[in-house]
């Protein structure tokens, strides 16, 4: 079976990589499917703490890159989404880049990066540091986060960035900005938007969810936001899919379903 | 009159012991001295080891920071020809060169070509992989004329 892994990039924290894991996590789950999860954030665990199933991989232990590589080639998964983490300097590219991208390729795995661009610059700037290491050897999906403005002047209007998304011709998902209140509640209770739907056992359900998330206009929000990225998602797919017709048939046979 | 300059001891066996701190885990500098003893039959104690390879650490240290200096402002000079600026001179001012482009003038990061497969090649040809921000800003129309320049580039090499 070929394994399709996704990870996220870019050395810029808070740009929203984790939060585009999560929305891709939850989308492949909701499809059917059952993708290994891989938190290789080993100063915040963010995925980890939203998925407990998740594989927490410690970046500069010895080995961790055969870790990676052993359940790409496993066969058990068909999706693998692994989440690396922002910091400083490009030491996480620098790990990233040992992956024998060839010899993966050629055994069916497939790496597909996941960026995210902000209105800051320095979230396009140190995404682009990625993609010129990278170049040919992935797909890319970058989330255009608006959290912080719609004007994603870096990604739109520089020679750089066009030159990008001339060459390698990215897939793109736009996150509009959430309210504030259901953000910051989301990340306390540590919950996902599906999670939140999906609790509607009045009596367990809505402790957990809390008296912000709770109310029906406040889901009807939240279903109303993930529905449009898994619209966008559903595109996307399509399109990176769109050779291997049973994966496409397998998301879109589950969504219809 | 003066006599001769102070010498250490140690300077014959510099490599010797550096090489042994280098290793992991470095060996401990008690044991460099009793080694030094059995086989050179030099007596010395550990702590002066220990100041031995700080302070050549520490030179290696301002050497390196120099060298760095002295390229940076080499390269900003060739880029306005003109004579190099002083690492100093550079530090009161705190400016950074703006080179013909009209953007500032850095260091690129070029650290992932040393970790690149034989086959990688770089393909965003005006983008420097760099720690700072680098972009080149476009208006909108320069952006929508670009990004039509890079279509028809593209449809061309039948991409």
């Amino acid at each position: 079976m070929s394994c399709t892994l996704f990870f996220t990039a870019g050395a810029k924290g808070g740009s929203g990589k984790t939060t585009a894991a999560k929305f891709l996590i939850t989308y492949l789950r909701e499809h059917g499917e059952l993708p290994l999860l891989m938190d290789l954030d080993d100063e915040n665990h963010t995925l980890a703490r939203f998925f407990l199933d998740a594989l927490q991989i410690k970046l500069h232990q010895e080995f961790a890159q055969d870790v990676v590589i052993e359940k790409a080639l496993s066969g058990e998964h068909r999706f693998i989404v692994a989440d690396l983490k922002a910091g400083t300097g490009h030491d996480v590219l620098k790990w990233f880049l040992t992956l024998p991208f060839e010899e993966l390729k050629d055994r069916g795995v497939r790496l597909v990066c996941l960026g995210s661009v902000t209105s800051a610059p320095d979230s396009v700037q140190s995404f682009l540091n990625w993609a010129a290491a990278l170049a040919h050897h992935v797909d890319y999906v970058i989330f255009r986060n608006l959290k912080d403005g719609d004007n994603l002047y870096d990604y739109d209007q520089t020679r750089q960035a066009l030159e990008f998304r001339g060459t390698y011709d990215p897939d793109h998902v736009t996150l509009e900005k959430l309210s504030p209140l259901y953000q910051t509640e989301l990340e306390i209770r540590k919950l996902t938007i599906t999670e939140v739907l999906g609790l509607t056992d009045r009596t367990s359900g809505e402790e957990r969810i809390g008296p912000i998330l709770s109310p029906l206009l406040a889901r009807a929000r939240l279903r109303n936001y993930q529905r449009g990225i898994y619209e966008q998602l559903n595109q996307v797919m399509e399109r990176l899919f769109h050779a291997e017709l049973n994966v496409v048939d397998s998301l879109r046979g589950t969504a219809h379903g | 009159m003066p006599g001769k300059p102070y010498q250490s001891i140690l300077i014959p066996y510099e490599e010797e012991i550096l090489s042994l701190r280098r290793q992991r885990p470095p060996m401990a500098f008690a044991r460099i001295a009793e080694l030094l003893m059995e086989k050179h039959q030099v007596p010395i104690q550990r702590a002066a080891i220990c100041k031995f390879v700080k302070l050549r650490a520490r030179w290696k240290k301002k050497e390196t920071q120099q060298n760095r200096a002295t390229s940076k402002t080499w390269n900003t000079a060739q880029s306005h020809g003109s004579q190099p600026q002083s690492a100093l001179t550079r530090q009161k001012t705190g400016a950074v060169p703006l080179n013909s482009a009209g953007t500032e003038n850095r260091q690129p990061w070029l650290g992932w070509q040393n970790e690149k497969p034989a086959s990688r090649e770089k393909m965003l040809t005006t983008f420097t992989p760099s720690n700072e921000y680098n972009l080149t800003r476009l208006t909108p129309e320069e952006a929508a004329a670009y990004a039509e320049q890079l279509k028809r580039e593209r449809e061309k090499n039948g991409g």
